[in-house]
Order: C-alpha cells, then sequence, then structure tokens
C-alpha cells in the first residue's frame, strides 16, 4: 500500500495460556491506518476486537500471554519497546477510552485531578497550569461549569458526563491515535450520538487518527473512514465505510447487516439472526472460521482457510472463498 | 475520599445513632485522658519533712495533718491526699510512718522527721477544684505510707477508690490507657503499614515477588501468636516498646492477608487499567489507585486488630508479661486485683479496669460495624 502508514500492523498474533489450553484471540492481523483517519472495528462478542485494540498499545495482561507480529508507529517499532520506553507512548502519543466509563474512572479520585494527573506526568506543567488546560479540555468535551465540576467524584455524575470525562482524560496530552473500544455501549441512544459526535470533532480539529472499536454497524457507517470486520481473531473483510456497506462481500459482514433492525422493513419483521455460536478459540477447526455457521459454505471452506483477497476495487479486500455480492466474475487476486 | 462523620452517619436512624456516637464519645475520652495524663495526675514523691511535736509525750497519738509544716508549699497527701484536712485523724503516727529521732537528746521540742508523700510538681490553684486530684506515687514510692488505706472503695479523695497498695486507681487507669494506646494504635498503625505495603505489592506485582512474601507471611501466620509475643518479649526485654513492637509483629500477617486479596481484587479493576494505558508506573499506580481503594477495608480491620491488641496487652498482663511492675496497664490492674479478690469489699480493684477494657473493646466493635456497612454500600456502588 502506498498511503502514508502512521501505524501498521503486521501479522499480530496474540494468545493466551489458559487451563483450557491456548486461546487464540487475535490471529493473524494485518492492518493499517492513515495520518487523521478513522478505522472502524466491528465483529460480535467475543470476536476479539477488545484483544485487537489492547495488542496495539501493548496492554495485556503480562502473565501467559504471547504476542506476535509487528506494530509501527509513526516510523517506530513499538512491539520492540521495553514497558519503560511505552510509558511515553502511553497516554502521551497513543490513548485509550474504554467501554464503561462506570468502571474505568477511580471511584476515589476527584476527576479534575483524574484528568490533570497524567498531564502534569507527560507534559511536565505544574498544577495549575494543568488545572487551566483541563478546564478548558472539560468545557471542549460539553462538561457545564467545569469549575464546579472539578472536585466532584464520579459517582456524582451521570454515565454520558463519565464518559465525557473519559474522553477529557484521553485526549489530555494531545495523543496521535486514539483507540476507542466501544465507548458508547453503556449508554443510552441519545448519549451516545452526542459522544459520537464529540469524538468526531476532536478527531478533526487535532488530526487525530482512531480506531473505533464497536458492534454496531450503524455507528461504524457514520463516524469512520474504514472498516475491518472481524471474526474469531481474524479480519474478514476490510474496505472504505461506504464501499463496504455498499458491497459487502463477505458472508458474515452480510449476516452481521442483517442482524441489524432496519427502518424500511415494515414492522415486525423478525431479524436474522446469525445461527450458532462463535467458534471456539482454543481447538479452532480448520478451514474458514465462520464455515460452521455460513450458508455457503463447502468442503474447501471446512479445510482450506482464505486469506485476504481483493476484488477489482484494492482497497476492499475479503477472505472468503465464495464471496457475495456484485463482481464475482472479475480476476481475483492475492492482496 | 474524604471520609467526614456526617457521611458516616447521615442515614442512620436515631438509635443507630447513639451506637455510634456513644462509642466514638468513649473513645475520644479514652485518647483524651491518656494523652493529657501527666496534666491530670501529679507526680509525688516520698520526703522525710519535720514533724513539730507540741507535746512531748512519747505515748500519745498525734493529728499528724493539722500540725505539719509544709515545706515551699508543698502539699502533703500522706493522709489521704488532702493538706487542709483540719478534722482530727485517728490513725496513729506509728503505722506505716517511720518517724526518727535524729539525735539522742530527749528534750521537749525535739525535731522529728516523718516520711510523706509531697506532690513535687505544684498544683494549679483553681478554687473549688483540684486540677490534679490524682496521684501518681507509684513512679517514685515502692510502698504506700499509711495511712493510706489499700482496697479502699470509691471516696470523695480516690473517685474510684485505691488499690490493693493504697494507690489511686483512676490516676492508674488514666496511665493505664496510654499503654492501651500504644499497643492499639502505634503497634496497629506500624502492622498495617508493614503489612499493608506487603500485601499490597504481593497482590499487585504477583509473580516471584508474591511467592516469596506470602510463604514469609504464611509462614508467620502459622506460628502460634502467643507463643510468638511471649518469645519476643522474654527476648527482648520487658517494656513497652518491645510490646508494642511483639503486637505488631503478630498483628503484620493478617494485614498483608486482607491487603493482599483487597489489592488482587482492585488490579483487576478498569481503571487500574485505564491509569496503565495513560503511563503511569506501577508505583504510581500502586499509590493513586490501588492504595486509596484498599484503605477503607484496611482500616476497618485496623480497628478490629485495635481492641484485639488490647485484649492481648491484658492476657499479656495476666501472664505478668506486661509493661514491669509497678506502671499501670489495664491488664496488669486486672491482674492486681487477683490477689485480694477474696477480700471483702475489693472486688473494684479488678473490676473497673476490666469494665474500662470491656467499654473500649465494645466501642471499637460498634464503629467498626458502621464503617463496615458504609464500605459495602460503597462497594455495591461501583
Ligand atoms: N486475559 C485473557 N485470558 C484468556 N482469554 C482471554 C483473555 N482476554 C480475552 N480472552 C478471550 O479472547 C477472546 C476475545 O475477547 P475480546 O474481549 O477481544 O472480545 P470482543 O470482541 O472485545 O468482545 P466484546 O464485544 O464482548 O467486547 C474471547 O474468547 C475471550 O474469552
Ligand atoms: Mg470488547
Amino acid at each position: 500500500m502506498s498511503r502514508d502508514e502512521f501505524l501498521r500492523i503486521e501479522d499480530l498474533h496474540t494468545s493466551f495460556k489458559t487451563g483450557r489450553g491456548i486461546v487464540r484471540a487475535v490471529d493473524g492481523v494485518t492492518l493499517s491506518l492513515a495520518r487523521g483517519e478513522s478505522l472502524g472495528i466491528v465483529g460480535e462478542s467475543g470476536s476479539g476486537k477488545t484483544v485487537l485494540a489492547r495488542s496495539i498499545m501493548g496492554l495485556l495482561p503480562p502473565r501467559a500471554t504471547t504476542r506476535t507480529g509487528k506494530i509501527f508507529f509513526n516510523g517506530e517499532e513499538l512491539t520492540a519497546m521495553d514497558s519503560e520506553r511505552l510509558r511515553d507512548y502511553w497516554g502521551a502519543q497513543i490513548a485509550m477510552v474504554f467501554q464503561d466509563p462506570m468502571t474505568a474512572l477511580n471511584p476515589v479520585m476527584k476527576i479534575g485531578r483524574q484528568v490533570t494527573e497524567h498531564m502534569i506526568h507527560h507534559m511536565n506543567v505544574d498544577r495549575d497550569n494543568a488545572k487551566q488546560i483541563a478546564l478548558k479540555l472539560l468545557t471542549e468535551v460539553g462538561i457545564p461549569e467545569p469549575g464546579k465540576r472539578f472536585d466532584d467524584y464520579p459517582h456524582q455524575m451521570s454515565g454520558g458526563m463519565r464518559q465525557r470525562i473519559m474522553i477529557a482524560i484521553a485526549l489530555a496530552c494531545g495523543p496521535s491515535l486514539l483507540l476507542a473500544d466501544e465507548p458508547t455501549t453503556a449508554l443510552d441512544v441519545t448519549v451516545q450520538a452526542q459522544i459520537l459526535r464529540l469524538l468526531a470533532e476532536q478527531r478533526a480539529e487535532r488530526n487525530m487518527s482512531m480506531i473505533l472499536v464497536t458492534h454496531d454497524l450503524g455507528v461504524v457507517a457514520s463516524n469512520t473512514d474504514r472498516v475491518a470486520v472481524m471474526y474469531g481473531g481474524r479480519i474478514m473483510e476490510t474496505a472504505k465505510t461506504a464501499s463496504l456497506f455498499a458491497n459487502m462481500r463477505h458472508p458474515y459482514t452480510k449476516a452481521l447487516f442483517d442482524s441489524i433492525p432496519n427502518l424500511k422493513n415494515p414492522s415486525h419483521t423478525e431479524l436474522t439472526v446469525i445461527p450458532g455460536r462463535p467458534p471456539d478459540l482454543v481447538n479452532p477447526p480448520p478451514g474458514c472460521k465462520f464455515a460452521a455457521r455460513c450458508d455457503y459454505a463447502t468442503d474447501q471452506c471446512r479445510s482450506e482457510e482464505p486469506t485476504l483477497q481483493t476484488d477489482g476495487d484494492t482497497e476492499h479486500s475479503f477472505a472468503c472463498w465464495h464471496p457475495v455480492g456484485v463482481r464475482g466474475k472479475a480476476g481475483v487476486s492475492n492482496a | 475520599m474524604k471520609l467526614r462523620i456526617s457521611t458516616l452517619t447521615r442515614d442512620l436512624s436515631s438509635r443507630e445513632k447513639v451506637a455510634f456516637y456513644v462509642p466514638l464519645v468513649w473513645l475520644c475520652a479514652v485518647v483524651f485522658l491518656s494523652l493529657a495524663a501527666p496534666l491530670l495526675t501529679m507526680r509525688v514523691e516520698l520526703k522525710e519533712l519535720p514533724v513539730v511535736k507540741p507535746t512531748p509525750v512519747s505515748t500519745s497519738t498525734t493529728t499528724p495533718t493539722g500540725n505539719t509544716q509544709n515545706p515551699g508549699g508543698v502539699t502533703n497527701l500522706g493522709g489521704g491526699g488532702s493538706a487542709t484536712t483540719t478534722a482530727p485523724v485517728t490513725s496513729t503516727t506509728v503505722a506505716g510512718t517511720t518517724t526518727t529521732s535524729p539525735s539522742s537528746s530527749s528534750t521537749s521540742n525535739e525535731a522529728v522527721t516523718e516520711k510523706r508523700l509531697v506532690a513535687v510538681d505544684p498544683i494549679i490553684p483553681i478554687p473549688g477544684f483540684k486540677l490534679k486530684p490524682w496521684d501518681r506515687s507509684w513512679e517514685t514510692v515502692k510502698e504506700i505510707p499509711s495511712p493510706r488505706i489499700p482496697g479502699e472503695g470509691p471516696s470523695g479523695d480516690h473517685w474510684l477508690g485505691t488499690d490493693e497498695l493504697g494507690r489511686d486507681m483512676l490516676s492508674r487507669l488514666i496511665w493505664g490507657g496510654r499503654v492501651a494506646l500504644a499497643v492499639g494504635i502505634v503497634s496497629v498503625l506500624v502492622a498495617m503499614v508493614i503489612g499493608g505495603s506487603l500485601g499490597m505489592l504481593s497482590g499487585y506485582l504477583r509473580g516471584r515477588t508474591e511467592t516469596f512474601l506470602m510463604t514469609i507471611v504464611g509462614s508467620l501466620l502459622a506460628f502460634p501468636a502467643l507463643i510468638l509475643v511471649i518469645a519476643i518479649v522474654a527476648f527482648l526485654g520487658q517494656d513497652l516498646q518491645n510490646i508494642v513492637l511483639a503486637i505488631a509483629v503478630v498483628a503484620i500477617p493478617s494485614f498483608a492477608r486482607i491487603s493482599y486479596a483487597n489489592t488482587l481484587a482492585a488490579a483487576q479493576r478498569e481503571y487500574v487499567l485505564a491509569a496503565r494505558s495513560l503511563g503511569a508506573s506501577r508505583f504510581r499506580i500502586l499509590r493513586r489507585e490501588i492504595l486509596p481503594n484498599i484503605f477503607l477495608p484496611l482500616s476497618a480491620y485496623a480497628l478490629v486488630v485495635t481492641a484485639v491488641a488490647i485484649v492481648a496487652e491484658g492476657g499479656l498482663a495476666f501472664l505478668g508479661l506486661s509493661v514491669p511492675d509497678p506502671k499501670p496497664s489495664w491488664g496488669s490492674m486486672i491482674n492486681d486485683g487477683r490477689k485480694p479478690l477474696t477480700l471483702d469489699g475489693t472486688w473494684h480493684i479488678s473490676f473497673i479496669p476490666a469494665i474500662v477494657m470491656f467499654l473500649t473493646v465494645l466501642s471499637l466493635n460498634l464503629i467498626v460495624d458502621r464503617i463496615r456497612q458504609i464500605a459495602e454500600g460503597k462497594e455495591s456502588k461501583l
């Protein structure tokens, strides 16, 4: 790929040693991201989205975890750094917004303190300056009267407010990459939209790249430039958001899309569900991970694992032997 | 997190409030009286005082208090702590008071000295109220001279009576409170700091640190506590410092276990991961994220241990291993009362310190219950 690569992930594998065996939570992911670009990662529960996001940062439980592959951030290889070095990136260059604002804020620390703490550490500002910056930031993320809220504890705020605080904390040191792991899943729909708009605004303003992890295709459609669909620790399909929604090639993507309610359908239309369960990541079957639940699966699907390939559109790749959609006849070439 | 008393009692019924404030007041009183002990009690010494005998009749009875000359405003405490008694006391000078004749001459107005308890730090005179009514004669005097009455019940001079040697019970209780305070606060704080940090380190760093530290803690926990205390006190010597140290050593492992368990739970919380994702160092995470979150359960446990430590001191005293003899502690006072317990009317010698110890331990437990209730409420809010 010839685009300028701000973040490049090459053949990333992350596995956990557990009592049942080795869980391959991320199983060979290759991705890249341009500066200022927004990438959505979608997939159902257990598909490895969170593990992927944490692997990118290097924030994995230290014991019984193996991570292989290479990650380049801004030309530097993150996977070669020790934790001391990484700590200078964490928070300052790469920041994370967590799924549940109820548990990701320290319940016994004032929110002002939580916002300024890492600023003082990363940016060498004193407490008063940090407070000034933090107040401005809290206004930006939409906290009314931040001066009054500065000394509140998290439990005194609503979920939406707490997520705004989390975002303020993540943005405090001006990171160039934001990893948002389901930042709106724990919030109600109206607040979701506000938070997503806030993220989009901030991203544009700061020319920040973002990886938005979600299981909601609707969120992806309106908030990302590109999408990667994940299943069983692998990327099944990736494309520009618009082209993916216009032309889904992987049966899994299609099934995922069919399982969300559509207003165009008459009411009481039954939602399509994907039959079966997510694959066992300990002893994955050979072949395509989705084969067991796929309507189009053949013997080839069950024995040989497909790799990402393109079909006409070079930015649209999918891992499937029998892609659905229109451009089936064009010459298939490996990406 | 600020722990205001008002937050502790916010949603309590009035009866529960009583069950919280009364113990709190009692504990504050114990702490205050113990700390103020030197101000509340006076130091006394046994001094030879000249006694002028107006009538040189050798076999007559005398009224010692009325005739004593007090040099330099020193208070005479021999006759029940009051120098101003004017009523004739019927006791004879012979009993317990050494009367010596410096010269062998038998002139009528001969100078005779008499050993008496004399206050050495002056009483601050407040009319109608003796600021320091209670003496601590045990500090300087081996035997209390008569006419002090051993095992006397409560009276105006000795509000809680005297013990089996005639020493003022109230002042001994106040001074004994300092021992309770030392084992209950100093030991527990030392154990909490050391045990708490050991547990936090094992629970957060895991791996080899965890194995190493928890093995030590486990083996210390397996050792019989009382034997360990006795061994330490016997080896290092029997004084307050060593008793405090011994009780602290015994309390360390349980603190380590509590803090270890709580750290394990807290370290799994997402806010710890969030702090890590922001580049916080291990030390900063321990100090800023984990410590504040395990502090409440740890301090509730500390109050329980405080109660246990106070009782443990009593146990040591019963074995004769508490602070050495003339110095009072609640435990040794209870023990002292054992000897004359068969005598009539001396039940108070054991009973009063026992009641004081009981009330203190009860108060601690009542307050712990309340704090635990709050800690649990907060857990469920997370
Ligand atoms: N520390 C760990 N030890 C063992 N297995 C793990 C660990 N963390 C994650 N896994 C496993 O990795 C797989 C992927 O989990 P992950 O949390 O990434 O899913 P997800 O796509 O984020 O799902 P969700 O939408 O529910 O958040 C799951 O099967 C999970 O059980
Ligand atoms: Mg997840």
